[in-house]
């Protein structure tokens, strides 16, 4: 019988070895999810009088796909263990900080098993990492997506979730934002913040004796963007496009002291800058797009913080 | 609850990652402090079971003129019970309250 959506769940746990299942951790609300395992299967065109397929022979198989979701602290600290990031923890039970610092590592150290259950049907993906992540605030709201890139995909019994209550859970919404351009300096002409990280992952293949699935997925060239729309009152942000002009920027969501999202890209440079007449009526806006390149002191072009109540171990 | 409400199940919670006193919600049977035991009583328990129905369809032969066809029909049947949801999970602990010990017969004599 047809199932709809909303009786879907999603559930993650950082795998103890890359690739072997672990049932969930922590449940996680999300908006919708598109993960699937496409396998490049061959499909046979021998020449020997047909010009039928002859048959199919199996390929390489991976697991990829988006998870959109409210960025809830708790959960953005969870995924972000799997994205090419050097997690560092600080405090205690309940109160925790995590600093995400983007490395250059060539596999993740920590990979995910994601269990997805649609229609009552267990889908267990192992081997899960974060490619790519991104933070939008849309309409007020932060939202938080997940490319994820994983090994392979099975069935597993059924998981019952828990869901998390209190202000971890709470999304973060309109005038919860400070968004600083430079760092230090809040601003308050902005709208349509979106952030994002690049890994560039790819799925890695080898001869195996048994399965389809990846033998693990590897990072690549790392991309840090960030797209915001301003109002446009004087030249100066203009004149700093054209003379590539770095600045540190900063965005801290916050619902209190132990709960907050900070995102950081320490020198970010402007790469495209557009103010066009669009209309009578339009307000003048200028959209403003900025690399996030490598900064000397971090090491990195970006920097996450969260400060949430999970305790990932 | 009150001492007519009959125990059914007593929940433990356990989440990991949850610090031990936070709220987490199994939906169909409440808001509950992780770390804590509960008494679920019978009605709490079949609560659970409503809340979390399934659907299953399954074919049928019904009559049609003189001949027999197959229809596909859905049934809607209780969801597991929290024993069965919980089954092989570490994070909740679902058991059935211990049976008071029978009391011992008193022997002829004994004041």
């Amino acid at each position: 019988m047809p199932g709809i959506g909303g009786n879907g769940f999603v559930g993650v746990a950082l795998e103890t070895t890359s690739g072997t299942y672990l049932a969930p951790i922590l449940y996680v609300p999300i908006q919708n999810e598109s993960l699937t395992r496409p396998q490049d299967t061959i499909w046979r065109r021998p020449i020997r009088q047909m010009v039928d397929e002859a048959g199919a022979v199996a390929g390489n198989a991976r697991v990829e796909g988006d998870i959109s979701m409210e960025a809830l602290e708790n959960a953005v600290a969870y995924f972000l263990q799997a994205a090419r990031a050097t997690a560092v923890k600080a405090g205690t039970t309940p109160n925790f900080t995590y600093t995400y610092t983007g490395n250059t590592l060539a596999v993740p150290a920590k990979t995910m098993s994601i269990t997805i259950v649609r229609n009552g049907q267990v889908h267990a993906y192992v081997g899960c990492l974060v490619s790519s992540f991104s933070f939008s605030v849309s309409d007020g709201q932060l939202m938080f997506n997940v490319s994820i890139l994983g090994r392979d995909e099975a069935s597993q019994s059924a998981p019952t979730p828990t869901w998390g209550t209190g202000t971890a859970w709470v999304p973060f919404g309109a005038g919860t934002y400070n968004l600083q351009i430079p760092t230090s300096t809040q601003v308050f002409d902005t709208d349509n913040f979106e952030f994002t990280v690049d890994d560039n992952a790819e799925a890695q293949y080898r001869l195996i004796s048994a399965g389809q699935g990846a033998q693990f997925v590897a990072f690549g060239e790392r991309s840090v963007s960030l797209t915001v729309d301003r109002d446009y009152e004087t030249r100066a942000d203009y004149d700093a496009y054209k003379a590539l002009t770095a600045q540190a920027i900063t965005l801290l969501a916050t619902k209190g002291a132990n709960n907050s999202i900070q995102i950081d890209l320490p020198v970010a440079i402007k790469d495209t800058y557009e103010m066009g007449l669009s209309g009578q009526g339009d307000l003048i806006r200028a959209s403003v797009a900025y690399h996030g390149v490598y900064d000397t002191t971090t090491g990195a072009g970006y920097k996450v913080t969260v400060k949430c109540q999970q305790d990932i171990t | 609850m009150s001492d007519e409400e009959k125990v059914a199940y007593v929940l433990e919670l356990d989440v990991p990652g949850t610090p031990k006193g936070q709220e987490v919600e199994i939906p169909g049977l409440g808001v509950f402090k992780n770390g804590q035991s509960y008494d679920i009583t019978e009605d709490e328990a079949e609560n659970y079971r409503n809340a979390n129905v399934v659907a299953e369809t399954k074919t049928v032969k019904v009559k049609d003129g003189d001949q027999k066809r197959d229809v596909v029909v859905s049934e809607i049947s209780q969801g597991p019970t929290l024993l069965q949801a919980f089954q092989g999970q570490e994070d909740i602990l679902v058991s059935t309250p211990a049976a008071p010990k029978p009391q011992e017969k008193k022997k002829e004599g004994d004041s």
